[in-house]
């Protein structure tokens, strides 16, 4: 755009920088003085002094200093008869840079006495004002000044000055003839002092002067004819602010959500919306009217002398209008110039402007707004593409928040543009929503919109949209009628889930799931919002599985011209406000079982194809861009409807269900599980499954599966082995689950049974799965289909151990032993208690006995055919004798104990299982001297009783032994009573006493107490677990024969 | 052109959908009704952004103009559920309108005590 009235001059808003002419420098031809020039003006660097060079020729002729004659008020012309300063230089042939800032410097210093001594000459002249009679010149001095100081770099001066200035403007009179230089000039000054007071960092300052500004400038209107000017002055006011603002912001100023330039961009628009009415309004002049002759706008010098002067009265002072004629002249031009001001392209930018800073500033509302004004004023600007691409995008918005009346408007707006461009989609599309329930248009508006709908369908042209301009619609009814004459290409499919169309569609299958011997059923339910029934020519249903598509169309042959006709009949006419359904049904494929079907779109068909035809498309169930909304409110709803006839049904209590799951035909066999729990560990389970048809008919390809359920602790897995054989055992390399096993057809009643066999190697509870699957032949809806049926049986089975096994270690004396000694018997007791709620049968034991160990005696099962009962315990004892081995830390392994099982209730090929059990370790001491005593199991009184007494030497040692024999009440006896002995290593001696019992009953021996020399440990109570402390005495018998001691 | 009100009430579920309008428009302007009507809804939608940032900066119900748009201010409420009260005004009358808003508040506390009343729904 070129440079308008209203723009600031270009040396206003530059930053004032003093000013210095080079001459002499042919940078054109002479490289070393192009050098020198760029040294100068290429890459000003920040920290070099703000100087502003030019390069003049040689000759050039340096303004004369005008003399002082003009009293004017106008003080703008201070930017082009500016401060001028040259200074000859000689040109350097080699400047360095140091030497150039040097040079530089002493330029500015230069400058800067100059423009120190302008200002004092400046004051001093005003000083000889006052203020009667050159108020107007107060105002050009005090500019002078402050302009002065900005170009000295002194702002916070300049600032200080131009407030003076501004204050002085406002205190002029002012008229009619004044008002616009007034205002020009108070706005040039006010620009001045908001420019400095953000380069000064305070915005709040500037905010402050520029609403003040305002306040004051704004009821100053001046001219009524020429008042569009006043709105364009008030435009640009607040464009420039904005632009300073920004600006300002883009060197590191922070703004907010509530105070950013947008807001200032907005008024710009708002003011230029406003002098584009104003000059509607006044430059309306016929098209006769002729531009007048001479241009009264025109000046000698082509410039105005003055800026906000009017060119036909430049230099009169006076408030008269002198010559009322010229003046009429004038306002005709100023306002014919007007007429050709491109109003909406001035009003687009300032509100993108405004749009860009409420995007930036987080104001999506705000940004909307202008959005739709921007939209408006493309309208407007006959940019109707643009303006559809601005409304499209906002309408969004609006609609997801739920403002329908705004909506409304803009779809107004819209179809305008689309009927203009003769856009046919759009057209329809706005139109659909414009009928629609969001639209808050009147019935007679919708109903003109129903029949341009309909006449769009039918292949003709549509009514024009009211209030358009009427050469646009020309061009219109133009470009319609060329798009009737093309063929092809008629049919328009349009999405309806991103707007609210006046149709409204709900797809519900009757079930969640349906099972495959049965046909799928749902609804279709249809409502119209437009104001007249209307008649649709095809519904299809399109599926996830696409054959089911031809299943679900309804289709209804009618004419064009019958759409809104014969509405009362036929299926597909809609009648507003009332909900229709339409019941699709069909058979699922078999394919299809364990899969969920799914409506993926609803199409409606809207015309023909002789005619245009429309589409209406909605993904999935229905549904549009309110619908879920609405779905949510009205669940929430406590409203009671209004009860309807049976027939129909309340739009709002209608829910979409938009897909719907296969399954299988329920099953009619029963599946029994027979067994007996618990489970013990590692035992052959058996379960026995039996399957009973009760079909109808005969059922095929029966299989079985059964094991384990999958899905548990992956442990059990690796524990629980399934077969179908019983005669053998599992081992690791058997399933936990065997997969459909074919067990063949059954008639109808028939059954079977299968028995299986579950190992499980730990305890606790498992569950069991039985799954029994066949095929049956069956018919629905005279079709005839393969079903496929299965059912399924959980067990969970407890698994327990069968017996616990308890093993101790006792002295031959069977005292308790917490330790044996090397080399000396001992005995191993084992003691199986049955855990089992059925009865065992002990096969048979065993004793491993590890190689550290030997068997004193042969080691036969005790315990063989034994059946225990529950609770029962079966105990063996085992004499064992541990040879010498050295200190084992932990003790001495002793081996494995087998017991061999199974139920006492198991068939015979039921294979006995092992269950091993690891004996437990047991710790060995060597001890010095063993001592064993051989002597009858039992005495009698009076009778001798020999008792020799084995001392063997467990040492490599030679040892020395004390023995003596504590005498009893209950004995006699002969033999060594205390001795002193010696015994090799590994020697045994042998004591023989004869004991003479005297007493009868169970008597206390005399007692052996022996005592070792080197091994002092060794008391008489270790000696005591060998050899017996008593014995038991029988009384005297009478007869000494053999009979009676036997009888006895 | 003065004395000329519009009332707004605006909800917050899921949407901002209005609830409640009111237009007061003095007795030599009642014919421009229904043009101007969504002229003034776009203001007090537009109004919104800076209503959803001034209730968090102030502890009081009542918030000042928010906004002003040439002649017209933008005044607002804010009630604890979060309903928005827009009054788009062309006279500077803040107590009038405070107290006007104090008013409807108590109306719209008993209107929304109603149990058939579902908040949200146009009143």
């Amino acid at each position: 755009m070129s440079p308008t009235q209203w723009d600031f001059p270009v040396e206003l808003c530059c930053r004032p920088m003093a000013f210095v002419t080079l001459t002499g420098l042919d940078v054109v031809y002479n490289a070393v003085h192009r050098a020198v020039w760029d040294a100068f003006c290429a890459n000003r660097r920040a920290d070099r002094v703000p100087i502003s060079f030019k390069v003049l020729p040689g000759d050039h002729e340096y303004p004369k200093c005008r003399p002082k004659v003009m009293t004017l008020s106008n003080v703008s012309d201070m930017v082009f008869s500016g401060p001028r300063h040259a200074i000859h230089t000689p040109s350097p042939r080699n400047g360095s840079c140091l030497k150039l800032c040097q040079l530089e410097n002493a330029f500015y210093e230069h400058a800067q006495t100059y423009y120190y001594t302008e200002i004092r000459r400046v004051k001093s002249h005003k000083e000889f004002l006052n203020k009667t009679t050159h108020q107007l010149l107060f105002v050009r001095h005090q500019f002078k000044i402050a302009f002065f100081s900005e170009l000295k770099q002194d702002t916070q001066n300049a600032l200080k000055n131009y407030r003076t200035a501004y204050n002085l403007v406002h205190e002029l009179r002012a008229h009619e003839t004044n008002i616009l230089e007034i205002k020009t000039m108070a706005g040039f000054i006010n620009y001045k002092i908001c420019r400095l007071c953000f380069q000064h960092n305070t915005p709040l300052d500037a905010i402050a002067q520029f609403r003040k500004h305002i306040d004051l400038c704004k009821k100053k209107i001046g001219s009524a004819e020429l008042s569009f000017e006043h709105a364009a002055w008030m435009s640009k006011q607040f464009q420039a602010f904005g632009d300073l603002f920004d600006e300002a912001i883009k060197l590191g100023l922070t703004a907010i959500q509530t105070q950013n330039p947008g807001f200032y961009y907005q008024q710009a628009a708002y003011y230029a919306q406003e002098r584009k009415q104003l000059a509607k309004a006044l430059c309306n002049h016929e098209a006769s009217v002729m531009y007048p002759n001479p241009d009264p706008l025109e000046t000698q010098t082509g410039v105005l002398d003055f800026y906000g002067q009017r060119s036909w009265r430049q230099g009169i002072l006076s408030f008269d209008l002198s010559d009322p004629e010229k003046e009429k002249v004038g306002i005709l031009a100023i306002q014919l110039k007007e007429r050709n001001v491109v109003h909406s392209e001035i009003i687009i930018t300032l509100l993108s402007n405004a749009v860009a800073q409420f995007k930036k500033y987080k104001c999506p509302r705000m940004k909307s707004h202008l959005m739709v004004q921007m939209g408006e004023e493309y309208y407007y600007a006959k940019d109707y593409t643009k303006a559809l691409k601005l409304l499209d995008y906002v309408m969004c918005d609006y609609r997801s928040e739920g403002w329908w009346t705004l909506l409304t408007s803009i779809l107004t707006t819209a179809l305008k543009c689309s009927y203009l461009m003769a856009q046919l989609k759009d057209y329809i599309t706005y139109s659909l929503e414009l009928l629609g329930r969001a639209s808050t248009l009147k019935d007679d508006q919708k109903s003109r919109i129903e029949k341009n709908l309909i006449n769009v369908l039918m292949n003709e042209s549509p009514d024009p949209e009211p209030d358009c301009d009427i050469l646009a619609v020309k061009t219109a009814q133009k470009l319609w009628s060329d798009r009737v004459s093309l063929a092809g290409s008629n049919i328009f499919t349009i999405g309806v889930q991103d707007f609210v169309p006046f149709v409204q569609c709900k797809a519900k299958f009757h079930a969640p799931s349906f099972h495959v011997d049965v046909p799928v059923q749902f609804d279709v339910y249809l409502k119209a919002d437009c104001p007249h029934p209307i008649r649709f020519s095809k519904l299809c249903v399109s599926f996830n599985n696409q054959e089911y598509n031809q299943f679900c169309v309804i289709e209804e042959a009618s004419k064009a011209s019958e759409v809104l006709e014969n509405l009362t009949q036929g299926k597909m006419c809609l009648v507003p406000g009332k909900t229709r359904k339409l019941s699709f049904k069909f058979v699922a494929k078999t394919e299809d079982v364990g899969k969920k079907i799914e409506i993926t779109s609803v199409d409606l068909a809207l015309g023909n194809e002789t005619g245009r035809c429309v589409v209406l498309n909605w993904q999935g169930g229905g549904g549009d861009a309110a619908s879920s909304q609405e779905a949510l409110q009205a669940a929430r709803s406590f409203k009671r409807r209004p009860k309807l006839p049976d027939s129909e049904v309340h739009w709002d209590s209608i829910i979409i269900q938009a897909s719907t799951m296969i399954i299988s035909r329920v099953p009619n066999i029963s599946v029994h599980l027979h067994h007996e729990p618990p489970a013990l560990t590692n035992e052959m389970y058996c379960l026995v499954v039996t399957v009973q048809s009760h079909e109808k008919t005969q059922i095929r390809d029966v299989k079985l599966t059964a094991g384990l359920k999958p899905g548990q602790d992956a442990n059990l897995t690796q524990k629980t082995h399934v077969t179908l054989h019983g005669s053998e055992l599992c081992d690791e390399s058997y399933p936990a689950l065997l997969t459909d096993i074919p067990v063949g057809d059954l008639q109808p009643g028939e059954q079977l049974e299968k028995m299986m066999y579950v190992r499980c190697g730990t305890v606790g509870s498992r569950m069991f799965l039985v799954y029994v699957s066949y095929l049956i032949n069956t018919t629905v809806e005279e079709k005839e289909i393969v079903c496929k049926c299965h059912k399924d049986e959980t067990v969970t089975i407890e698994t327990v151990f069968p017996f616990d096994v308890a093993v101790k270690f006792v002295s031959t004396k069977f005292e308790h032993l917490e330790r044996v000694y090397a080399d000396i018997p001992f005995l191993l007791m084992t003691d199986l208690l049955s855990a089992s709620p059925w009865a065992l049968t002990i096969v048979s034991s065993e004793l491993q006995l590890a190689p550290s160990m030997t068997a004193s005696d042969q080691l036969e099962s005790q315990v063989d055919k034994v059946v225990l009962q529950t609770g029962e315990s079966a105990s063996e004892c085992f004499c064992l004798r541990c040879p010498s081995v050295g200190n084992v830390e932990g003790g001495v392994a002793t081996g494995h104990y087998i017991i061999s099982w199974k139920r006492a209730s198991a068939m015979d090929d039921i294979p006995v299982i092992s269950t091993v059990i690891t004996l437990p370790h047991v710790i060995v001491e060597n001890i010095p001297l063993h001592v064993n005593a051989e002597l009858p199991s039992f005495g009698r009184v009076r009778e001798s009783l020999p008792v020799k007494y084995h001392l063997q030497n467990k040492t490599h040692l030679v040892q020395d032994v004390e023995i003596s024999v504590e005498p009893s009440d209950a004995f006699m006896f002969s033999g060594l009573k205390q001795i002193r002995l010696r015994i090799l290593p590994g020697t045994e001696q042998e004591m023989l006493y004869n004991f003479y019992p005297l007493m009868a009953g169970y008597q206390q021996l005399p007692s052996l107490s022996i005592h070792l020399l080197r091994f002092p440990n060794f008391t008489n109570q270790l000696l005591k677990r060998f050899i017996p402390t008593s014995i038991f005495v029988k009384p005297q018998g009478r007869l000494m024969d053999d009979t009676s001691i036997a009888a006895a | 052109m003065s004395g000329s009100f519009y009332f707004i009430i605006v909800g917050h579920w899921l949407s901002t959908p209005p609830v409640f309008e009111m237009e007061s428009l003095p007795a030599e302007k009642a014919e421009s009704k229904d043009d101007h009507r969504h002229l003034n809804q776009f203001l007090a939608h537009a109004a919104l952004d800076l209503v959803d940032k001034n209730m968090w900066l102030s502890n009081n119900m009542y918030l000042k103009p928010v906004d002003k748009f040439n002649v017209c201010f933008v005044s607002a409420f804010v009630t604890a559920g979060h309903m928005r009260f827009i009054m788009l005004h062309d006279i500077r009358q803040e107590d009038g309108i405070k107290n006007f808003f104090t008013d409807v508040y108590n109306l719209y506390i008993k209107f929304a005590m109603n149990p058939f009343y579902e908040p949200n729904s146009p009143i």
